[in-house]
């Protein structure tokens, strides 16, 4: 019998639900086992420690978050953990001072851990709306908020396989229970905040269904590949991720 | 010491599995005894998903090992679990066997049961000079075919088709009162389904307390232990509790653990210490069969509420030739990957299920490209050696 093989592996520390989708879509093409640790949606500095953390684990780390970060003083990488990742990547800090986030994960020349990824324009959504065809000149200087409604039109038109439709149908269900319990024990407020919690995740599920399936219809490994030249996001993903 | 052990068609565990203890010259790292001029680990370690089929390995080696020294004389084995074959594999029978080196001798066990009966049996003896086995005993659908041991027809007339041959002659002490202590010498925490109903606390309890009044040693050792670990127990000694529930009052005795506070003495009934003191307390019993005697324990979540310091003492004690002199051997399953980085290469097995809901076990070392100095509690939870839960929501 032949010998089992070790893989190689990765943790991708994210931001949102959709990066860490993103990933695990393009994972499927790669030979790498893909470890996930989501860091929703608090800060850059918060994505980085994480990483930080999970590299001195001896582990190849990946800090995969949006440009957008930069704008807003509390999400910002702070100077200290600017500092730690200028030591991490043998970079003097003033190259890495005041420098764009979607610059910044190019100074990693030797390419050390944590390896940084940053989703541009603005946001996930900007980065996938460029990687299927939109200009750049589109779509910079467009607000977080106005980039994801041009994403979301997109999503509207995602043709659903009968999968799809029944994993939806299955959470709709779900959905329709919870409330019908709600219904019947409206003075039970703990249940209705459980429950409430549990609609919510659900949504979520659905919006995954329809999400996965745009990714599936949209953006094969030879898109990626096509745009590695370009986007230099997706450049150093397909690297990490061994493609 | 045992060498291994094989599995086939028992539960979750359809193909042949093999456990081996066994260590080859290049991957003569750390704890292993050197017996026979073979080295042999004093640990295996199995880690895997929930439902991976560690525990079932472990019932299937204790089945296997309680069938092969018991079924003569405890009836209740020959129907407990024998017919507990994989899904696939209804009408075939289950096999086991064994290798294991008992006084300078190296022999050789294999069993096969369908439906309750055995259909082969055999045991041999590796022979120096040619280093082949020859058979000791050899059965085949309810016929001695071979009777190298020469059983008397008087006491092949006691045994049945759903008994071992082996058991009968460990009962009749055909190699010796003190013959293959291998074999006799294995304790488990697993504890068989058809006894699982009848496990009442109080019941154990009661066995336990019993045990330590009569071995004042052992008493010692393990008061000595407790106070050693931090539990805040200085002394212990014994009382009794009653069960009023059901019919009517019974006694059981009962081991009181001591609190020393300043100068004055808190007792305690040991079922108001804590999970983890409770559960120390009964493996310590094991522990010390084990080092004394030498032989198996066969541990299933060895950690079970106990702090991983506590886990690692006792997983460095058969790692220590000093305070293992009898080369006890350990098998356990765990859900605490951080003890693999106190662990080789060869003392570590991934449990899985494969496609067809088979249970595949990998020794480390039989995985290509893991190296002796990675850190394998860091690498086994990044997923490089499989064996973690599929979870399928990010």
């Amino acid at each position: 019998m032949a010998k089992k093989k070790k893989h190689d592996s990765i943790v991708v520390v994210h931001e949102g639900y959709r990066e860490g989708y993103f990933v695990d879509y393009i994972s499927q093409f790669s030979p790498v086992h893909v470890n996930y640790s989501p860091c929703y949606g608090i800060s850059a500095s918060h994505v980085l420690e994480t990483a930080f953390k999970k590299s001195d684990n001896g582990l190849r780390v990946i800090a995969f978050f949006d440009e957008d970060f930069e704008r807003i003083v509390q999400r910002k990488i702070t100077d200290e953990n600017l500092a730690i990742l200028a030591e991490r990547w043998g970079q003097p800090l003033n190259v890495l001072s005041g420098t764009r986030y979607r610059e910044l994960q190019t100074c990693n020349i030797k390419n050390a851990n944590p390896i940084l990824a940053i989703s541009y324009p603005g946001a996930i959504e900007g980065l996938l709306l460029s990687i299927v065809g939109v200009p750049e000149a589109q779509l910079r200087g467009n607000s977080t908020a106005t980039l994801k409604e041009k994403f979301n039109r997109l999503l509207e038109n995602v043709t659903l396989t009968a999968e799809d439709k029944c994993l939806i149908d299955g959470y709709d269900k779900r959905i329709s229970m919870m409330t019908e319990l709600q219904q019947r024990e409206p003075e039970n407020k703990e249940q209705t905040r459980y429950l409430n919690s549990q609609k919510q995740i659900l949504g979520n599920k659905k919006s995954a269904v329809i999400f996965k399936r745009f990714l599936a219809l949209n953006i094969s490994l030879e898109v990626l590949q096509s745009k590695r030249a370009t986007i230099k996001t997706i450049d150093i993903l397909l690297n990490a991720l061994g493609l | 010491m045992f060498l291994n052990f094989k599995i086939k068609n028992y539960r979750s565990i359809g193909q042949e599995i093999t456990l081996s203890f066994a260590i080859a010259d290049r991957q003569k790292i750390r704890a292993y005894s050197e017996v026979n001029d073979k080295a042999i680990s004093n640990i295996a370690c199995i880690v895997g998903a929930n439902a991976s089929g560690k525990s079932n390995i472990l019932k299937g080696f204790y089945l296997f090992l309680r069938y092969m020294c018991k079924s003569y004389s405890v009836p209740m084995i020959r129907e407990a679990g024998v017919s507990d074959t994989h899904f696939c594999c209804k009408n075939e029978p289950m096999e086991f066997s064994t290798e294991f080196i008992d006084e300078g001798t190296q022999y050789k066990y294999e069993l096969s049961i369908l439906k309750g009966e055995v259909q082969k049996e055999s045991f041999s003896e590796l022979k120096n000079d040619t280093k082949r086995y020859n058979n000791i005993f050899k059965r085949e659908m309810g016929r001695i075919v071979q009777n190298i041991i020469a059983v008397n027809k008087q006491d092949l007339d006691r045994l049945q088709n759903n008994m071992s041959l082996m058991s009968l002659l460990l009962e009749l002490n055909y190699f010796g009162k003190e013959g293959l202590k291998t074999l006799k010498n294995v304790v488990t925490n697993v504890i068989p389904e058809f006894r699982v109903s009848s496990e009442h606390p109080l019941e154990k309890l009661n066995s336990l307390t019993k045990r330590l009044e009569q071995d004042t040693l052992l008493l010692a050792e393990l008061t000595d232990e407790l106070r050693n670990i931090d539990t805040g127990i200085d002394g212990l000694s014994f009382g009794k509790v009653s069960n009023t529930a059901g019919t009517g009052d019974k006694e059981y005795a009962a081991i009181v653990t001591e609190h020393k506070i300043g100068n004055r003495i808190h007792p305690l009934l040991v079922l108001q210490e804590s999970s983890g003191t409770i559960n120390y307390i009964q493996l310590f019993v094991y522990l010390y069969d084990i080092f004394k005697n030498g032989g198996l324990l066969l541990a299933d979540e060895l950690e079970d509420s106990l702090h991983p310091d506590i886990t690692s003492r006792i997983i460095s004690k058969f790692l220590d030739g000093d305070k293992n002199p009898n080369n006890a051997q350990i098998l356990f399953t765990t859900h605490n990957p951080w003890f693999l980085q106190d662990l080789t290469k060869t003392q570590i097995f991934i449990a899985e299920k494969n496609t067809r809901k088979e249970t595949e076990l990998t020794r480390l070392d039989d995985i290509q490209g893991v190296r002796n100095d990675e850190n394998y509690f860091i690498k086994y939870l990044a997923g490089e050696y499989d064996g973690r839960p599929k979870i399928k929501d990010l």
